[in-house]
């Protein structure tokens, strides 16, 4: 188990050099002098001079890095250009609540996806499967940001039951918590919820037609044995592959939903750094998403070890 | 419909000892085109301690018979009806699948054909066998390891204790089936369907696995239903045997009888497929032609298209009933009385 | 056993998924559109046979239908729209949908709903052509050459590959769009590069597949220059995949710009695109809720009818063997 983990961990290595390479390049992307594009059409010439030499733009490129990345390997992203303020430090305030929002949405995705992806391929055929196989279709298809709008329209202006936009956090009030939540992570949740059913159905529809599936009925195991134990285990492995990919896309959906629904995550830090061309907190932001991305995807990966016996090395 | 007469000369005088009966069982299966009868009026019965063969080409039926018995074909394409399902006092026929999942295990028990996918590859050997334990007798936890980790040296899985924490795919095929065995025996059923239990592995691993099924029977004391396509297995281990075709038996007799004297041109023409045991450089004869499609079965005698002895009475005329040629040997042939067919003694 | 004797099948499976698991440390198949490389390995391209395998496909073909509609209203948009879509009346704001003259009620400028819609389509499906073409430029060549090379190029293009996929999608796109500055194209292109990898993956894996067929190696053996092997073999067994990770990502790429646009970091006013229509109406939306739900269910429905088409178009392309009859 550990050796399987140390090789995951040793391949991700040289993806987050390339990614590192990626952020760092962004700077680079900026047409024009960066330098004069960051202060503004309005900036003096003395400004300008201050951009550049803050971030560091006279300098080569290779030192420029390795400036960036041994500062930022200590914790020290840089300071805002506006407000002059430590990257670490808005990053720090806004990552717990978006970690927050995208850990309940997934959540809530799976409290939807399982049940409903297990009623649907046991009732393969029926009106229920295909309800709910069109329901899947539109949770792919409806834009996240627009469903959170009609949540906010039906729930908080209609019916009034839940506040339309805020956050308090976990540790001041759970109830007011998870009421300032809810919302937003259902709103994040529901496209990984339909994504996540669809392909749960498939699997387990593959695993009822196996043969073990018979000789676990032969056994006289109860049918929620037979489906929650030696369907379902089998089952997940696909799923934890989808997973992945979506608590990665969860992170960037976050940016959307925290816009709608007023939550201070992390991606209002970054609407507000890309509305000002504020690089530095830009990159940051980038940087640690990327590095929160990798993390729960070898997290992840773990689990393939404990489903799939065949993965783990003895 | 006369289909009971053979089981009732079997019956007679041995009522108390019958671990299963089976009276016109029926199945349907819903195909592309609708529903299509794949099992047509089967009869048969067994008794404790007996080993009876059921033989047949595939599709005849033979598997979709046992599988029906046990509740195991999927319920919404599948059509069971019978006018008798009894495995010892449990009417099948009126169990819930609740009460007939209490039956499967420690009552009828099956092995399958596949030892390399009948296994769940994501859990321990042991723990296969032992959920068997902890589902029907409560056994705990630690309890019902300790007897899987017995039923695996039962078995003849060598170093038991290591192996019960390994995975499916770290045994080879044979070992596979020892826990497939291990499995079956776990709950000492009365009835054991073993479904092919050889035909994908070796010859010398297919030896040792009848040698243990033998052995436990014998230990046990169980009735097995041994399911086949191959001659000479059933040889060597069944006392009686059916032979099914196109869905229905179409001879029964105990397996002398029906090697030296078939009473059927199916199974003398089985026969004649197989080596001669006196003659073993003869050339082997098949049977002419394929057997008939679910849903397309030929009127009259279903083997007709490919019987060489075919008469006109033969052809049409719903299919002729199961007769009794000879005692405790039944027959579908109309013209068992005429023809004298060759046996492979 | 035949299939008598297996559990029958009431109806074919539409849509299963190999239960085997995904091999041991790979990462996850990115393109929810992976077909299967060897159902389609069959010699030679044939036009007729998609159109009579796509045409019995009940989804994909309404689907088809509804996508020709959006195209024709971008093709003639400009010229049946009601109203300039861009002209403002105050006199006239936030009119319900069925007032005079404004068959779908105007916005908090008093513009034409309709027209704007209208309009939009255009916008909305020229950028989802753009991410597409962008995506299909570098992921197509560059799968193809890592799944024909291997060795060292294919290594060095998978890191490549998993260093873009580790990237959250939207965040990168808001992100490019930040330096870059705010423009429709630029965010379209960010969206392209974050759709690459589907088909980087799915190219490599359809040529590392048929790299194994018996008939390319056969056509190999016998001396076949290796650009004729691409040209016969190779190329023509990609279109079938590509074409259903086509529709797919098509309606990624719609969410996208959707949720860039609503974000302000796509088109930018006076011009419309469903997803900015949203985010002029946000403000508005307590009062005039239309003015969100109209361009809403426009990109829904665009993206629905991309889903479908994708599902459609897997199950009519791909799993089954091909069988000439």
């Amino acid at each position: 188990m550990l050796k399987f983990f140390l090789t995951r961990v040793a391949t991700t290595v040289p993806v987050l050099l390339l990614v590192t390479f990626v952020v760092f390049g962004l700077v680079l992307l900026i047409p024009g002098d960066p330098a004069v594009t960051i202060a503004g059409p309005e900036a003096t010439v003395e400004q300008v001079a201050a951009v550049r030499e803050r971030l560091g733009l006279d300098r080569p490129m290779v030192v420029q890095y390795w400036d960036w990345i041994t500062s930022a390997l200590t914790g020290d992203l840089g300071t805002s250009l506006f407000t002059s303020r430590p990257v670490a430090t808005s990053i720090g305030d806004g990552l717990p609540v978006t970690l927050a929002l995208a850990g309940s949405a997934l959540v809530i995705s799976l409290l939807i996806a399982v049940p409903t992806a297990i009623l649907s391929a046991l009732r393969r055929g029926t009106w229920l499967d295909r309800i709910s196989s069109i329901g899947s279709s539109l949770g792919i298809a409806l834009p996240s940001f627009w469903l959170g709008l009609m949540f906010v329209l039906l729930f908080s202006l209609t019916l009034g039951w839940l506040p339309a936009t805020g956050y308090v956090p976990i540790e001041k009030d759970p109830a007011a918590w998870a009421s300032h939540i809810l919302l937003p992570a259902l709103t994040l949740g529901i496209a990984g919820a339909a994504e996540s059913a669809r392909q749960l159905r498939g699997s387990i529809i593959g695993v009822l037609q196996q043969d073990y599936v018979r000789t676990a009925r032969a056994k006289g195991l109860r049918g929620r044995m037979v489906i929650g134990k030696h369907v379902m285990k089998n089952a997940s492995v696909p799923l934890v592959t989808v997973l992945g990919l979506q608590i990665t896309a969860l992170l960037g959906g976050a940016v959307l939903v925290e816009q709608i629904f007023g939550v201070p995550g992390l991606g209002q830090v970054a609407l507000n750094a890309v509305t000002t061309r504020d690089i530095p907190v830009i990159q940051g932001i980038v940087l640690v998403a990327v590095l929160v991305a990798m993390l729960s995807n070898l997290l992840v990966d773990l689990t393939y070890g404990y489903l799939n016996p065949k993965v783990r090395p003895r | 419909m006369t289909a009971t007469t053979g089981s009732a000369a079997v019956r007679a005088g041995t009522v108390t000892d019958t671990t299963l009966e089976v009276d016109n069982l029926v199945v349907d299966v819903l195909t592309e085109t609708g529903w299509a009868t794949v099992v047509d009026g089967v009869s048969f019965s067994v008794r404790r301690g007996e080993t009876l063969g059921i033989v047949g080409e595939s599709g005849s039926g033979k598997s979709v018979t046992c599988l029906s018995i046990a509740g195991l074909m999927p319920p919404r394409q599948t059509r069971v009806r019978a006018d008798t399902l009894r495995l010892l006092d449990h009417d099948l026929t009126r169990l819930t699948p609740k009460q007939m999942s209490d039956v499967r295990g420690p009552t009828i028990s099956m092995i399958f054909q596949e030892p390399m996918s009948s296994l769940n590859p994501a859990f321990t050997v042991g723990d296969q066998i032992a959920e068997v334990l902890r589902r029907h007798e409560g056994a705990s936890r630690r309890e019902s390891k300790r007897r899987a980790v017995e039923l695996l040296d039962r078995v003849g899985v060598p170093s038991p204790a290591r192996r019960a924490a390994q995975y499916p795919f770290e045994f080879s095929g044979g070992m596979r089936q020892r826990v497939m065995i291990a499995i079956a025996l776990a709950c000492n059923p009365d009835v054991i369907v073993a479904d092919e239990p050889t035909t994908a592995l070796d010859v010398t691993v297919q030896a040792q696995i009848l040698e243990l099924l033998r052995e436990v029977q014998h230990e046990h004391g169980m009735s097995v239903i041994f399911i086949t396509h191959d001659l000479g297995v059933v040889a060597d281990v069944c006392d009686r045997v059916l032979v099914m075709y196109a869905g229905q038996i179409v001879e029964g007799a105990g397996l002398d009888e029906l090697f030296e004297n078939p009473r059927h041109p199916y199974m003398e023409g089985l026969l004649a497929a197989m080596p001669r045991m006196d003659n073993p450089s003869e050339a082997l004869a098949s049977i002419p032609g394929h057997p008939p499609r679910i849903g397309a079965m030929p009127d009259g005698c279903r083997f007709h298209p490919r019987c060489r002895y075919a008469a006109d009475a033969c052809v049409g005329g719903g299919t002729p009933p199961l007769e009794v040629a000879a005692p405790h040997h039944t027959t579908r042939c109309l013209r068992h009385s005429e023809l004298t067919l060759r046996g492979n003694p | 056993m035949t299939n008598v004797e297996k559990k029958p099948k009431a109806r074919p499976p539409s849509a299963e998924v190999a239960p085997e698991a995904p091999a041991a440390s790979a990462m996850p198949a990115g393109s929810p559109a992976s077909v299967s490389a060897e159902a389609l390995a069959h010699g030679g391209g044939a036009w007729a046979d998609f159109r009579r395998r796509v045409g019995g496909n009940r989804g994909a073909m309404i689907a088809l239908g509804v996508l020709a509609l959006l195209i024709v209203v971008a093709l003639i948009g400009p010229f049946i729209t009601p109203a300039d879509p861009n002209a403002q009346n105050l006199r006239a704001v936030l009119l319900d949908p069925f007032s005079p003259g404004h068959l779908l009620g105007t916005d908090q400028l008093g513009r034409d709903i309709l027209s704007r819609l209208i309009v939009g389509t255009r916008v909305s499906l020229l950028a989802i052509a753009l991410a597409l073409l962008v995506a299909m430029a570098i992921g197509v060549p560059l799968g193809f050459l890592s799944g024909f090379l291997s060795g060292r190029f294919d290594q060095v293009v998978m890191r490549l590959n998993d260093a873009a996929m580790s990237f959250p999608p939207l965040l990168l796109a808001i992100a490019l769009v930040g330096v870059l500055g705010p423009s429709l194209r630029n965010a379209m292109f960010a969206v392209g590069i974050l759709m690459a990898p589907r088909f980087l993956r799915l190219v490599r894996g359809v040529v590392l597949g048929l790299k194994e067929e018996t008939f390319v190696e056969a056509s190999r053996s016998i001396g076949t220059p290796t650009w004729m092997v691409i040209l016969r073999h190779i190329l023509p067994n990609t279109l079938s995949p590509l074409t259903v990770a086509v529709a797919v990502t098509a309606g990624y790429a719609m969410l996208s710009e959707a949720g860039l646009s609503f974000l302000g970091l796509g088109v930018q006013p006076p011009d419309a695109s469903w997803g900015s229509m949203i985010r002029e109406g946000f403000l508005y939306f307590g009062r005039s809720p239309w003015l969100g739900i109209f361009p809403g269910v426009l990109i829904a429905l665009t993206v629905f009818t991309f889903v479908t088409l994708g599902d459609g178009l897997r199950d009519a392309l791909g799993r089954e063997e091909r069988t000439e009859s």
